[in-house]
């Protein structure tokens, strides 16, 4: 049960396209809330097929493992069609995202080599 | 023969020693609203700071209280408040979430299948509690139809 609140969590997401590369710049939080904006945001970069799609965690302010998830969807759609999900800038979010397996199913530069 | 000042500063000193070695606990209740389990979470990382915790630490710690009152919140079936109990002694963070949800059975919960994950992804879901066991050092979980309890230890 969770009710709306001025308190709740917020997420921006801006774009930046370069051919077919396009780069997500996420700020704020990726919780329960923005998840379903999250997915919302990023699905049409994924059907308009760009050869990679980044998303920039550096304004991340705060995972839960639902957001993560979601991310996971995205690189497993991208990689079914032939493209590719990058994320980049993960900092203080690395090791939930390896426990999750993101490095598995997306491009994750900061997980080459991570040691949990 | 000792003086009264050594006699004084002796007992002072050892009551001292003896308040420093004493836990710090405080509890912090919220209602279940995503979002406002940023607050004792704040409280928390603070107090894991304080302790010793490395960054590295304190973030895990932080991540897995995250996971922990999120599932509360999202589980609640009533306004009732979710309270974060947070107990710090000399090495050890004990850090409890307590909510009045449902309940569910620990034991029912499977460790997440990666080979399913590469081809279909989450779908729907966390990893919630595997992210909590993953993170801390050790957990106990008391679930029943009225409410459930998350204990999570980290140690220095």
């Amino acid at each position: 049960m969770t009710h709306s609140s001025f308190l709740q969590d917020e997420l921006k997401i801006s774009e930046q396209v370069d051919g077919d590369r396009v780069l997500l710049k996420l700020e704020g939080a990726l919780s329960v809330t923005t998840v379903p904006s999250f997915r919302q945001a990023v699905q049409p970069y994924l059907e308009k097929q760009y050869a990679v799609i980044v998303l920039d965690f550096d304004g991340v302010t705060k995972i839960v493992s639902r957001g993560v998830g979601a991310a996971i969807d995205m690189a497993v759609q991208a990689k079914k069609q032939g493209s590719k999900l990058c994320i980049e800038k993960v900092g203080k979010y690395a090791r939930s995202l390896y426990i999750q397996g993101v490095h598995l199913v997306a491009e994750v530069p900061e997980l080459e080599g991570f040691e949990p | 023969m000792e003086s009264i000042g050594e006699s004084i500063g002796e007992s002072i000193g050892e009551s001292m020693l003896e308040s420093l070695e004493e836990p710090v606990t405080f509890r912090i209740a919220i209602p279940p609203i995503e979002g406002v389990e940023d607050v004792p979470i704040a409280a928390v990382q603070v107090l894991a700071s304080k302790m010793g915790f490395s960054e590295d630490r304190v973030q895990d710690i932080v991540q897995a209280l995250t996971e922990a009152c999120v599932n509360s919140i999202l589980y609640s079936v009533s306004d009732a408040d979710i309270e974060v109990m947070a107990k710090a002694e000399p090495k050890v963070l004990m850090v409890e979430v307590s909510d009045r949800g449902p309940g569910f059975d620990p034991d029912s919960v499977q460790s997440p299948d990666f080979e399913t994950m590469v081809e279909i992804g989450v779908k729907s879901g966390g990893f919630g509690i595997h992210m909590i066991k993953a993170l801390v050092d050790k957990v106990e979980i008391e679930s029943s139809p009225e409410g459930t309890t998350i204990r999570m230890y980290a140690f220095l």
